[in-house]
């Protein structure tokens, strides 16, 4: 098998909040990100963005 | 039985929330408020048979949502998907993002500490701002996934699109988003 680069790992961090990944998936994506700094912010990056919208949302609900 | 009676203002305050809601979908000022509209009257009609079993928001919500999806049935009807597709294919902007060997052309950062960063007003102006400039067809399918938070079947049954193409189009949502947030916000020296 290929080894998945940051492009294919880029998809697997977004597809893991639609579907739980593979054994195998999951298995590369923990290995790449313990050596992936980028990648590593990416799936941060990717958490970030969900909250960001709940909280655009939840905007001025204070007011 | 008792009837639990929701007040005009009750449904009145929730206004701005909805408002926001439907012009991440929608994308477009008018029918935004046109949905909200919509709901606010839909609610005052079966105020009386609101039970009290979820909050007034979430009742609003579910209103709105549904508000949401007839309009976005039309549109995906009226503007299919993958005809014509002028956004550029999955490959165009990985091509952009990544080098010829799978890597990062320019890695993402590192955003620091999230709550400090959403409780800041102007990146939440700048999110806005980003959000609403992705390609149409991208967006349709990631604002039902964040906002309207369904779920990828809802989404393919909805736009009429494969599973694996929503995914595509999800991951290609994520990538631009986090593009212009790098760029307008986190990449400020």
């Amino acid at each position: 098998m290929k080894i998945p680069k940051c492009r294919d790992i880029s998809i697997l961090i977004s597809r893991q909040h639609e579907t739980p990944l593979t054994p195998g998936e999951s298995l590369w994506l923990r290995f790449h990100l313990l050596i992936c700094e980028g990648c590593r912010n990416f799936q941060n990056n990717v958490r970030v963005m969900r909250s960001a919208f709940k909280r655009y949302l939840d905007q001025g609900k204070d007011h | 039985m008792s009837v639990i009676a929701v007040d005009i203002a009750q449904i009145e305050q929730h206004r701005t929330y909805l408002l926001r809601y439907a012009s991440l979908q929608l994308r477009d000022a008018g029918a935004a408020e046109d949905a909200v509209q919509d709901t606010l009257m839909a609610a005052l009609e079966g105020a009386d048979r609101f039970a009290g079993k979820s909050s007034v928001k979430t009742w609003l919500t579910g209103i709105l949502k549904h508000k949401i999806i007839d309009h976005v049935r039309c549109q995906s009807r009226e503007q299919p998907l993958l005809s014509g597709d002028s956004e550029g294919s999955e490959s165009d902007m990985a091509d952009v993002l990544f080098l010829a060997d799978g890597h990062w052309r320019h890695p993402p950062s590192n955003w620091g500490d999230p709550d400090k960063v959403l409780e800041n007003k102007a990146f939440m102006a700048v999110f806005e701002a980003c959000a609403k400039i992705l390609p149409e067809k991208t967006a349709r399918a990631f604002m039902m996934r964040e906002v309207m938070e369904c779920d990828t079947g809802e989404i393919c049954k909805e736009l009429n699109v494969t599973t694996t193409n929503c995914w595509v189009l999800l991951h290609r949502a994520r990538l631009s988003l986090r593009e212009c947030l790098e760029a307008r916000w986190f990449g400020k020296p």
